[in-house]
């Protein structure tokens, strides 16, 4: 198909139209924010700075050790996972996914409530004489940075999981078996076979692992560890006096994630694409039952437990009274969910934040196809820029993204008046926040669904032509239904995650009755007195809906719930 | 396949629940049907407010106000509340919104649209641009532009009168309206040497605000300290790490709080002194206060970026103390107190002599599309009627309905009118804290821009540094025992007499050379406190 | 049905060319085959020939139509591929049905062709299947139906059989013939097996390097290669020089000749003449041999020279008898080195 459609002036015109909403997307929101900053001066004074070189430590330092954590929990689960087959074992493994629901700033409520001076934790040594009430380890006080670390590697852990999960599955055990039969051990095989094959995907995930905890921002500001780079720019941009200095930190910070996404690529080599499976893949896994079943859950039942403390807390808080100083809350209500789910807030904010997240499905689909089509099928010159401009969001930092929006809409909307109903962000946020929303979710997507294309072999597609059919009708009849899958998979993704969506949602809603859910979390948790707790009891809604909506797209595309998150 | 269908009934549920319960309550507080006789359809209006305040006085103010407007004016009004945030989101909104409908009304002053707030045009520039620049804002001052919004209510008083002097905010006429309101037995000009409303009209302070001391009954009597009375108290070293502060650069209720301990060892320094010698007090006092300031950092456990969130730790009681402003900590404790079956967990301390009454103003914004009303609102807001909703307990008649608001209301008619039990915070007395605190706005007031960055600068900054040189300093008994160590600690980059040159290094309109300065003092903060450390471990 | 014309087609992949130059006739209502080894450019011939690629140089006609800038579903194709390519989501009669519904064919009719097709291929009643749970054999079935089902005016089929065991693929070999002579629509055949090309073409093209060996009939192509390469690819070929030729049958006809194994005729030793040819025979003597049951394949050295011979129903004999080796001179096929 690749030769005759060199000259489709349709084509090309599809491919610039996508290539144009990525750069309005993703180049135009990055430029205006980094553009005031793109001056020597201000980097020279960046790099000059005592605290921006402590904070790029610092930043770096976190980035390693939560990495490290991740591939301690994430690794030994894929092996096993792979290696061994056990019963529960989709329950087990949909279990770890548990941090991907967590709805922001009230996990942090949750750990405050773990780890203070008089939180569960130390409530939890006192009862058990380890020191007296009141007197335990200041967790947060005096060991931030291994928190906020152990808390970020339980938040991002899930993604490196799915990664090499899909990096196990596609190992043909007959490589272990032919090892095996030359006599080597299983830590031979583990070092010389396994992780090298898995190398590909260890590495993809690892880069992403190291880049997203090097720019995450929620984790340390609220835990208050403020001398990183995000936190930095973020106190630098909402400062009270207007300043190039946290712009020229932000190229700084685009720096060094660039750089390490081209040293990952250059390390690892470019990821091939799938190889197409003929016949049904043979497992590699052997079955363990009885105590040996129980010894293989017990690791994940670890993870799970770790990961969703944040979670239960947040329920705990939802529904406990009278709890300071103490193991458990000392009364139960549940005015708190009456209250957050008939506060005149709340429920046009859910209609909201399903309104917002479906249309920008909907955009990313669309968008994410196309990008997908074009670099999997097509593979014109150009392709691969327009394959890193799709997954560029991925590594660029919320937050500048958002002030980019921002910046954007407020100049175009006084630019050109007419628009001012749709783009004005203090008049009608919607817009700017499904755009935002969809190009931010677009990496998942382009990849969900390049997959999906690289595992469909276009004969099929060439034997629809054969037997008549044109373009349009060979997409809608052919393609189409045999990538519905991992469609499927990517729009759900992105619905979820929009649904929980943080920087844009914080910074493009400025009017209230267009606010997200999670600009009502924010504001709720704010609210002093029960403020959180009524947070809280929201947030556990927001975990209950998104539970649901996985489970339910699960069911819906026929597969397991990691087997569609695993791409 | 029933196990299948579960995910989808749950998902059902869960839409389905706040839909039914908002239903119910829309149903419950709908108000009692129209009487029978023919009713004219009510005028609709939008008012439109920006504000910093919170739900509790929102919600408030629309029901009292829609209610009033309705029995009064016949018309229904809709409030559309806007809350980017902070009082500097809202700043920094409303000077977009007016910079460009300015340009875009004027587009022959488009070019200048820059400095029609007043913003110096920057030395080296040709006379042109300074011509240009004048007419600009001559232009602004005189036009009628709007922003959309009608009103600006709540946040600092500084930031008020810098709304105005900016012309952002406009004369609302209400002294002239009602000048019985305006005189110093019900609403004072000053009070505690702070401006409650703006001489030309242009802000009001709507309520009264003190800023003090928050802490947790619990932890200090774990820690076994006594209840602090004063600011100095929490620089003591038995209060190491067990403080939690707001950055002030973040909020300016820090900076006003920082600025009111800096005045409270000026003022005893420079009572009864004049010329020369009052000069040389108000240095010592400034010493002083910047050392305290640093110390009070040093004793911090953690810097937060928002003003509520050291009042949620001290209610959690993860610290000891925390400053705050008296509405949050009061609000905290009610609810602190309730959860805790009446146990008090929280207790809020004004400081003596350490903090003044500061108004909490509204204000009319320039080119309000509903003028009208809108002034009927600050009408409302410093009526009788408006300001029980401040200071009145809920459930009494004419207060609030649902939210206890504990604020001190600006009339002063108030506290002599209102009986004790229907008040929410019977002890407030502000002229009485006026008389022991007298703000004298001339001595910090015009270095209230310098105050946030310098605190940055020489001590959250260099936290790190900061908090190993007290520690050293601590361990070696005290700041007497080392007093080579201390006077290292003690350290600033600018004096009192400097300070007015320092506070137009760190505003100026070249941001590079700004924070150059401000680098230059993290650089040598870390320096000297290193050689705090060093000589304190050394026992000098 | 119709004749398809190649003309002076040439195409590269990148800078690798493939084709150069190939010019073809092909008759209507023929069963042609593209013959070739790998990467001889057969397989880019007939994608060519569907649409799926644009030549770089020459024309592509159907009759007399230019079809060679026309869209593959323009071209009213049957497809028939090596990986058989059913669509997973759909079930028999959905995949055999679908060209029809590209050509708008109503209800009642479309269900009556599909069945006809599908007992056509002896499928009847597979309609409702999916295709998952169908054998290698079956599925090429499916792919042939629903080739040939829509009318095709140019039949295609890419190494139609070359995923099928050798049993199966000789009975397919039968069916394919079968059903292209019966729908008299114009096929052109790609494959490697020379042996399958030999028994099913009408006529076959030998492609080398992107390039048309020879053209002809299966016995034309068989008995007068016109070179080497072609000789070799359609079955054994003993290659003689000038010399080797009058040694061997005392007479030499060109520069290279072609002689296949079976022409060579094996008599017990010191036999002077054989038979009718009277030809000379030539002390050999028996080097190697493999019995194959009806017949079994010699190699013997005659003289210095190797020659590989094939004989019907073998007497036995072992390595190191003593032979002659007739030849007769006509036998010998000049042919191009």
């Amino acid at each position: 198909m690749n030769r005759s459609l060199n000259r489709s002036w349709l084509a090309w015109t599809l491919f610039a139209a996508v290539a144009l909403v990525l750069v309005i997307g993703v180049v135009v929101p990055v430029v205006t924010v980094a553009g005031v900053g793109l001056s020597p001066a201000w980097i020279g004074e960046v790099l000059r700075h005592p605290l921006q070189r402590a904070g790029l430590g610092n930043s770096f330092a976190i980035a390693v050790v939560t990495t490290l954590i991740s591939l301690a929990i994430a690794l030994p689960l894929a092996l096993i996972g792979w290696r061994l087959r056990f019963r529960g074992q989709g329950v087990a493994e949909a279990l770890l996914l548990a941090p991907l629901i967590l709805p922001p700033f009230v996990g942090a409520l949750g750990i405050f409530q773990l780890l203070g001076v008089h939180g569960v934790v130390n409530s939890a040594g006192a009862a058990f004489g380890l020191w007296l009430p009141g007197h335990g380890p200041d967790w947060l006080g005096d060991h931030r940075f291994a928190v906020v670390c152990v808390v970020e590697a339980l938040h991002l852990y899930p993604f490196l999981w799915l990664a090499l999960a899909a990096a196990a599955a596609r190992l043909d055990p007959g490589l272990i078996e032919a090892a095996a039969a030359s006599g080597a051990s299983r830590l031979t095989i583990l070092r010389r076979i396994i992780l090298p094959l898995l190398k590909p995907g260890l590495f993809a995930g690892v880069t992403v692992i190291f880049v997203w905890s090097f720019t995450e921002l929620g984790t340390p500001l609220m835990l208050g560890f403020d001398r990183v780079v995000p936190v930095q720019i973020f106190n630098g941009l909402t400062e009270l006096n207007t300043n190039p200095q946290p712009f020229a930190l932000v190229v700084v910070m685009l720096v060094v994630v660039a750089a390490s996404y081209g040293l990952a690529q250059l390390i690892a080599g470019r990821q091939p694409d799938a190889v197409v499976v003929k016949g049904a893949a043979r497992s590699a896994g052997r079955q363990v039952r009885g105590w040996q079943a129980v010894l293989a859950w017990t690791p994940y039942l670890l993870v799970t437990a770790l990961a969703i403390a944040p979670h239960l807390m947040v329920l705990a808080l939802a529904c406990g009274r009278d709890w300071h100083g103490t193991l458990l809350p000392a009364g139960v209500t549940f005015d708190r969910f009456r209250d957050a789910l008939a506060h005149p807030n709340v429920v046009p904010s859910i209609s909201n934040s399903l309104f917002y997240a479906g249309l920008a499905t909907l955009i990313a689909l669309v968008i994410g196809f196309a990008v997908a089509w074009i670099t999997a099928r097509w593979k014109p010159r150009g392709a691969a820029a327009l394959d890193a401009l799709a997954m560029a969001p991925l590594a660029v930092p919320g937050l500048i993204m958002a002030f980019g929006f921002l910046a954007i809409g407020v100049w175009l909307s006084q630019q050109i008046p007419a628009l001012k109903p749709w783009l004005d962000p203090f008049a009608n946020p919607g817009p700017l926040l499904i755009f935002a929303y969809a190009i931010r979710r677009l990496p998942q997507v382009v990849r969900a669904t390049h997959a999906g294309l690289a595992q469909s072999p276009p004969a099929l597609e060439e034997a629809a032509a054969a037997c008549g059919a044109n373009a349009w009708t060979r997409l809608r009849r052919i393609t189409l239904p045999l990538i519905a899958a991992s469609l499927a998979a990517g729009a759900i993704l992105c619905f979820s995650f929009s649904m929980l969506e943080v920087s844009d949602s914080l910074i493009l809603a400025q009017k209230r009755d267009a606010w997200p859910v999670t600009k009502v979390l924010y504001d709720l948790s704010s609210v002093l007195g029960s403020g959180p707790a009524v947070a809280c009891a929201f947030a556990v809604w927001t975990m209950a809906f998104l539970a649901a909506s996985l489970c339910t797209a699960a069911v819906l595309t026929g597969r397991s719930l990691t087997g569609m998150l695993r791409e | 396949m029933i196990g299948k269908l579960v995910p989808v009934l749950v998902l059902a549920v869960l839409i389905a629940l706040p839909l039914a319960l908002r239903e119910r309550q829309a149903s419950a507080s709908k108000p009692a049907p129209a009487s029978s006789s023919a009713e004219t359809p009510l005028k609709n209006q939008t008012l439109v407010i920006i504000t910093p305040h919170g739900e509790p006085t929102r919600a408030e103010f629309t029901r009292a106000f829609t209610a009033w407007a309705k029995a009064e004016r016949g018309v229904a009004v809709t409030i559309d509340w806007r809350s980017p945030g902070g009082t500097s989101d809202i700043i920094r909104y409303l000077e977009d919104r007016y910079r460009g409908a300015f340009a875009a009304k004027f587009p022959q002053h488009a070019a200048s649209a820059g400095f029609i707030f007043g913003d110096g045009v920057s030395a080296t520039a040709p006379e042109a641009v300074r011509t240009a620049a004048n007419a600009a804002r001559a232009a602004w001052l005189a036009s009628e532009i709007s922003s959309d919004l009608d009103l600006f209510f709540g946040g600092g008083e500084f930031v008020y009168a810098k709304s105005a002097q900016r012309g952002l905010i406009v004369d609302a006429g209400l002294i002239q309206a009602e000048p019985t309101w305006f005189t110093p037995d019900i609403i004072p000009a000053t009070l505690s040497g702070e401006t409650i409303y703006d001489a030309k009209g242009r802000y009001y302070g709507a309520c009264l605000a003190v800023f003090g001391i928050a802490t947790s009954v619990d932890r200090l009597r774990e820690l076994g300290l006594e209840q602090p009375t004063r600011w100095s108290d929490l620089g003591d070293a038995r209060y190491f790490r067990q403080l939690t502060l707001a950055d002030p650069t973040k909020s300016g209720a820090v900076v006003t709080t920082l600025e009111r301990i800096l005045q409270s060892h000026m003022l005893p320094l420079a009572a009864g002194k004049s010329g020369d010698a009052e000069k040389a007090a108000q240095a010592q006092g400034w010493r002083e206060g910047w050392i305290l300031i640093k110390r009070l950092v040093a004793n911090a456990r953690w810097m937060t970026d928002s003003a509520s969130k050291p009042t949620r730790d001290t209610v959690r009681g993860d610290c000891a103390a925390s400053t705050a402003i008296d509405y949050h900590a009061r609000s905290e404790a009610d609810w602190a107190a309730r959860e805790s079956n009446g146990r008090e967990r929280l207790r809020f301390i004004i400081p003596k002599q350490g903090t003044s009454v500061s108004a909490d103003p509204i204000a009319l914004l320039r080119g309000a599309p509903a003028r009208p009303l809108a002034i009927d609102f600050i009408r409302f807001v410093l009526s009788p009627q408006g300001q029980r909703l401040w200071g009145i307990k809920v459930g009494t008649p004419q207060g609030p309905e649902r939210y206890a608001l504990r604020r001190m209301p600006v009339r002063l008619d108030f506290y002599r009118d209102s009986p004790r039990d229907q008040r929410s915070d019977p002890d407030d007395d502000p002229v009485a804290l006026s008389r022991e605190f007298t703000y004298h706005g001339a001595w910090t007031g015009p270095l209230y821009p310098l105050i946030g960055p310098m605190t940055k600068a020489i001590a959250i900054d260099p936290r790190e540094e900061l908090q190993a040189a007290w520690a050293a300093i601590i361990r070696a008994g005290g700041p007497e025992k080392v007093p080579q160590a201390w006077a290292e600690f003690s350290w600033l980059p600018v004096e009192y007499a400097g300070a007015k040159d320092a506070r137009n290094a760190v505003g100026d309109k070249d941001r590079l050379a700004a924070t150059r300065v401000l680098r230059r003092w993290v650089e040598e903060s870390i320096v000297h406190l290193n050689q705090a450390r060093v000589l304190a471990e050394a026992g000098r | 049905m119709v004749p398809v014309t190649i003309q002076g087609v040439s195409f590269s992949y990148g800078a690798t060319p493939v084709l150069d130059g190939v010019s073809l006739d092909i008759a209507a209502g023929e069963l042609f085959f593209l013959l070739g080894a790998s990467g001889c450019g057969k397989t880019t011939l007939l994608r060519l020939v569907a649409g799926f690629e644009r030549p770089d140089a020459g024309v592509i006609r159907f009759g007399g139509a230019d079809v060679t800038a026309l869209p593959t579903e323009r071209r009213n194709l049957g497809m028939v591929f090596q990986n058989y390519c059913l669509w997973p989501h759909l079930d028999v009669a959905g995949n055999v049905a679908f060209g029809l519904e590209m050509q708008r064919v109503g209800g009642s009719e479309r269900a009556a062709r599909v069945d006809a097709a599908l007992a056509a291929v002896g499928l009847s009643g597979y309609g409702a299947r999916k295709v998952g749970e169908l054998s290698g054999g079956q599925q090429q079935r499916v792919a042939l139906a629903r080739a040939v089902v829509t009318r095709p005016q140019v039949l295609l089929l890419d190494e139609p059989l070359s995923n099928l065991d050798a049993r199966l693929r000789q009975e397919m070999r039968g069916e394919i013939r079968r059903i292209c002579k019966q729908s008299g629509t114009t096929a052109i055949y790609v494959t490697h097996d020379q042996a399958e090309a030999l028994a099913t073409a009408d006529r076959l093209a030998v492609m080398v390097g992107g390039r048309v060996a020879q053209v002809g009939t299966p016995r034309e192509c068989y008995a007068r290669p016109v070179d080497a390469a072609v000789a070799r690819f359609l079955g054994e070929a003993n290659l003689l020089d000038r010399a080797a030729a009058i040694r061997l049958t005392g007479r030499a006809n060109g520069e290279l000749h072609c002689l296949r194994p079976e022409k060579i005729r094996l008599a017990g030793a010191g036999a002077p003449s054989v038979g009718v040819t009277g030809a000379p025979g030539v002390a050999a003597v028996l080097i190697d041999g493999a019995y194959q049951g009806d017949r079994a394949q010699w190699t013997v050295d005659a003289s210095g020279l190797r020659l590989t011979v094939v004989e019907p129903d073998p007497p036995e004999r072992k390595a190191g008898d003593a032979v002659t080796v007739v030849i007769a001179p006509d036998d010998l096929v000049v042919v191009q080195p």
